[in-house]
């Protein structure tokens, strides 16, 4: 794929100069002076004796404390939008899904979308280059989340830009007919979820033979048979039947599923990262280098609270982890991602993503642009990451407590692994005393089925199914400061399948 | 963000005489080459053919009676027949589907023009109904391919680049009911506009009522700002007093179709929706060529021109219409209409008025 970037002056910059182009955007944005006046931070900072004049630098972002989604979910809770919007010009308003607890709504005012218009151009540009003429099937959501309004800003963005693209737009549900509308139309690319692309893939493969027979039962023509010596002879891939060239992926990570989509359809696959409160601000995407998510310095100022400063936090409840600007981190530093953003409506001040990210480089990347790059990891201490299912810990915690009618657990660990490309829970749990295994194990199961989605995901195999290990002794892990771990992602979820 | 004009030109097109809409039309059937464009999409190219059209031939709108019906069999056929990128006659900017799922859905393209030509008609809407400066709207959607869920985008764009009346909109779907907040999101944020599908209003008066922890309560007594409605999708009239009653909106009715961005509208006068005749050429086929079409097999039903029919007429309505994608030409759409004036509305709009009947 092409080199070309959107705006050379903006991207291509030295990184000491994007630091101060990331410095005189949160100057301009004034989103310091006007997040002050929201319930959202207002009295937080009054009580740390904060005065948001004062900040003006982004050494001075270090005075402030963090914003975490369960405070913003709070506040959203406790008052009227009103008081937490900052802006007179609300346009649209979205939610996230609410798999980590009650949906948050983000307002999108008139700033954000014409600041999205220039992510778009941005975006498109790092997937597809320079090409004017390409199409799309953009497999979303429905309203009101983002990846709804997502597709028609993308798609009036063309219109301003007056450069044709061609888009079919369709709700997930709707994937299946769209996805014969792709073939007939021989849409070049797509957007959606990485398993879900996966799952495409391999219900085509597995439908190719079976289909053609029956096509031919119906119209025994000589197409038809050939179609039937084919599939009996090859393995049908998605690639043999869709016109994909490229496509975006997000929602989970990509990696795990990145050589299954090579494989089944032909192509590297783009990782795109943005979370609903983010994504009209500061979408985050792979280049055709695909070393890492450029993640762009002119629309928001990216720190990293790094592992050690979490495990603190994590052992010492009162402790304030210190943060370092991701340009300052080596390569190969693991943390939480916090933004602060210039939104219009929603400005996000020192937001924790909950997400750990490792920096990749934050040298010149050989695509010529210079933001610094990381690799989103999709998991944090606290928050089960199965795909595109999300919950806390702490939820299953309060779910697993539950359990007693045929024992009672000592102790247990929830592992984070996969099966081929699927993610997969192992609950493995130390019983106390005598119990009942195979009644115990599916009490657990159960449980462990009432977590949001999580039945639907493994019974349209999205996620392989959850499995309950009952062990005699549990091998417990421990923080660097000593505390219990109970998630753990083993390497199988990361790495490549 | 950038300007760019949406509202549709002239300005004022809205108060013309019956007389130089139709004038229009003609004009704009034959400068933008309508059917000429459209002889090279599948949909018309074999059949116009096999009937010996010359598209090159029509030089007025009468000569239109020239030239053979079209219908949503016919594009199923085209599709089925040749190759999906021979539909449209330009590019496709946009593909959007219609309700029925399968084989028979059919993908209707838009190009830059059709979309532009939507938000225009999506203005207007808003200058006809009423719409005031800082509405805030709830819009409930069906799901996308369907081209009713890109309205209130659509919209939010057409007044973000041009209209500039603040707008906001908060857009919720029947299937996200029980997987989202957004009902209760809903009673906080206090819309002043409804946007969906009669029916989906109706249904929702029990989730509002749950939403609220109120079983017992209408929407009208928890939504205290909401002044009117506006339905498309689906006849309103059968509705329109339950939705009246419950909600306490004015409801305004819109008729929306996949295969152009129609949004024919009401007006305050609630006499008939407004059929737009700068952006097509509207006929009707009366319900006794429709039954004689039925009776004989092979008939061809006669058309009128809606500026041409009288008040009362009922029959099918049959559009051409002067799209960049897939410009309709002589389209029956299915539906059964009657036609309610041609006189000027007392709204002082002068596009004639009809109501939907339902299917032919």
């Amino acid at each position: 794929m092409s080199h070309n970037v959107w705006n050379a002056e903006t991207e291509c910059l030295p990184l000491a100069q994007l630091v101060e182009l990331c410095q005189a955007k949160l100057t301009e944005s004034r989103a310091v002076e006007r997040a002050a006046l929201s319930a959202l931070y207002r009295d937080k900072w009054a009580a740390a004796g904060i005065d948001a004049s004062e900040i003006r630098t982004i050494q001075d972002l270090a005075q402030l404390p963090y914003l975490t989604g369960s405070e913003l979910r709070q506040v959203q809770t406790e008052y009227e939008p009103d008081e937490w919007i900052s802006t007179d010009q609300v346009r649209l308003w979205i939610s996230t899904s609410g798999t980590t607890g009650t949906p948050k709504w983000v307002p999108i005012g008139e700033g954000d979308l014409s600041a999205f218009r220039d992510s778009i151009s941005k975006l498109m540009n790092l997937i597809i280059g320079e090409a004017e003429d390409w199409s799309v099937l953009y497999i979303g959501g429905s309203a009101p989340f983002i990846s709804e309004s997502g597709g028609y800003s993308v798609l009036v963005n063309q219109i301003l830009d007056d450069k044709r693209g061609e888009f079919a737009f369709v709700a997930m549900p709707e994937s299946l007919d769209a996805l014969t509308f792709a073939r007939t139309a021989k849409l070049e690319g797509t957007f959606l979820a990485p398993s879900l692309a996966v799952l495409i893939a391999e219900g085509v493969s597995a439908n190719a033979a079976p289909g053609a027979r029956e096509q031919f039962k119906k119209e025994k023509t000589l197409k038809n048979l050939l179609g039937v010596l084919a599939t009996s002879v090859m393995k049908i891939k998605a690639k043999n039947v869709f016109n994909f060239k490229w496509g975006a992926f997000g929602g989970e990570p990509v990696d795990p599923y990145r050589s299954a989509i090579l494989d089944h359809y032909g192509f590297q696959p783009h990782s795109a990262y943005g979370a609903t409160e983010l994504l009209y601000s500061c979408p985050v995407v792979e280049c055709s280098e695909h070393a890492g998510m450029h993640i762009y310095l002119d629309v928001c100022v990216p720190e990293l609270i790094v592992k050690e400063e979490l495990e603190r936090e994590q052992a010492e409840p009162s402790y304030v982890p210190q943060a370092m600007p991701i340009w300052e981190a080596s390569p190969g530093t693991v943390g939480e991602l916090v933004l602060t953003t210039f939104a219009d409506a929603l400005p996000l001040i020192r937001y924790r993503m909950s997400d750990l990210v490792e920096v990749i480089s934050t040298e010149p990347c050989p695509c010529t642009r210079t933001h610094p790059r990381i690799k989103v990891l999709y998991r944090s201490d606290d928050m089960v990451s199965l795909g595109l299912i999300r919950f806390s810990i702490y939820l299953l915690k309060d779910k697993l407590q539950e359990v007693g009618t045929h024992g009672e657990i000592a102790k247990w660990q929830l592992r984070v692994t996969r099966e081929g490309t699927k993610p997969k829970a192992v609950l493995v749990v130390e019983p106390r005393g005598e119990v009942d295994k195979a009644a115990f194990a599916q009490e657990l199961a159960d449980k462990l089925d009432e977590m949001e989605g999580m039945r639907q995901a493994w019974q349209n195999n999205l996620i392989a199914r959850p499995e309950v290990r009952l062990v005699g002794e549990l091998e417990e892990h421990r923080s660097t400061l000593g505390k219990v771990k109970l998630l753990i992602y083993e390497d199988a979820y990361l790495g490549e399948a | 963000m950038e300007r760019l004009k949406v509202r549709l030109e002239p300005d004022g097109v809205e108060r013309l005489p019956l007389a130089d809409l139709v004038q229009l039309g003609e004009h704009r059937l034959v400068e933008g080459q309508v059917v000429q464009r459209a002889s090279r999409s599948s949909l018309y190219e074999e059949r116009w053919r096999r009937a010996g059209v010359d598209a090159g031939a029509v030089k007025q709108r009468n000569d239109l009676r020239q030239l053979p019906f079209a219908s949503g069999s016919h594009a199923v056929e085209a599709v089925k027949r040749r190759p999906l990128p021979r539909f449209p006659c330009t590019k496709a900017w946009a593909w959007y589907a219609t309700d029925t799922a399968g084989e028979r859905r059919k993908w209707i393209p838009y190009a830059k023009q059709d979309l532009l030509l939507y938000m225009g008609l999506l203005a207007r809407l808003g200058q006809v109904t009423g719409i005031k400066e800082g509405d805030v709207f709830l819009t409930v959607t069906p799901m996308a391919p369907r081209i009713t869920n890109a309205l209130p985008y659509l919209w939010m764009y057409a007044d973000v680049l041009d209209t500039r009346q603040r707008l906001e909109f908060l857009v919720g779907s029947m299937f996200m009911l029980g997987r989202s907040n957004w009902t209760e999101f809903a009673l906080r944020r206090q819309p002043t506009v409804l946007f969906c599908l009669p029916q989906d209003a109706l249904d929702l008066v029990e989730h509002f009522a749950k939403a609220a922890g109120q079983p017992e309560a209408k929407p009208k007594q928890l939504f205290d700002r909401v002044r009117m409605g506006i339905f498309f999708g689906q006849p309103l009239a059968p509705r329109r007093e339950q939705i009246r009653a419950a909600y306490g909106v004015e409801p305004f009715d819109c008729y929306v179709t996949t295969e152009f961005p129609a949004l024919f509208a009401e007006c305050p006068a609630h006499n008939g929706l407004h059929l737009w005749m700068d952006v097509c050429i509207p006929e009707i086929i009366p319900t006794d060529e429709l039954e004689k079409e039925k009776a004989e097999r092979g008939y061809v039903p006669t058309a009128v021109f809606v500026d041409q029919a009288s008040a009362g007429i009922e029959g099918e309505l049959v559009l051409t219409t002067f799209g960049e994608a897939l410009p309709l030409v002589r389209y029956r759409l299915g539906d059964l209409v009657r036609l309610v004036g041609t006189d000027v509305c007392s709204c002082g709009v002068t596009h004639p008025r009809i109501t939907i009947l339902g299917k032919a």
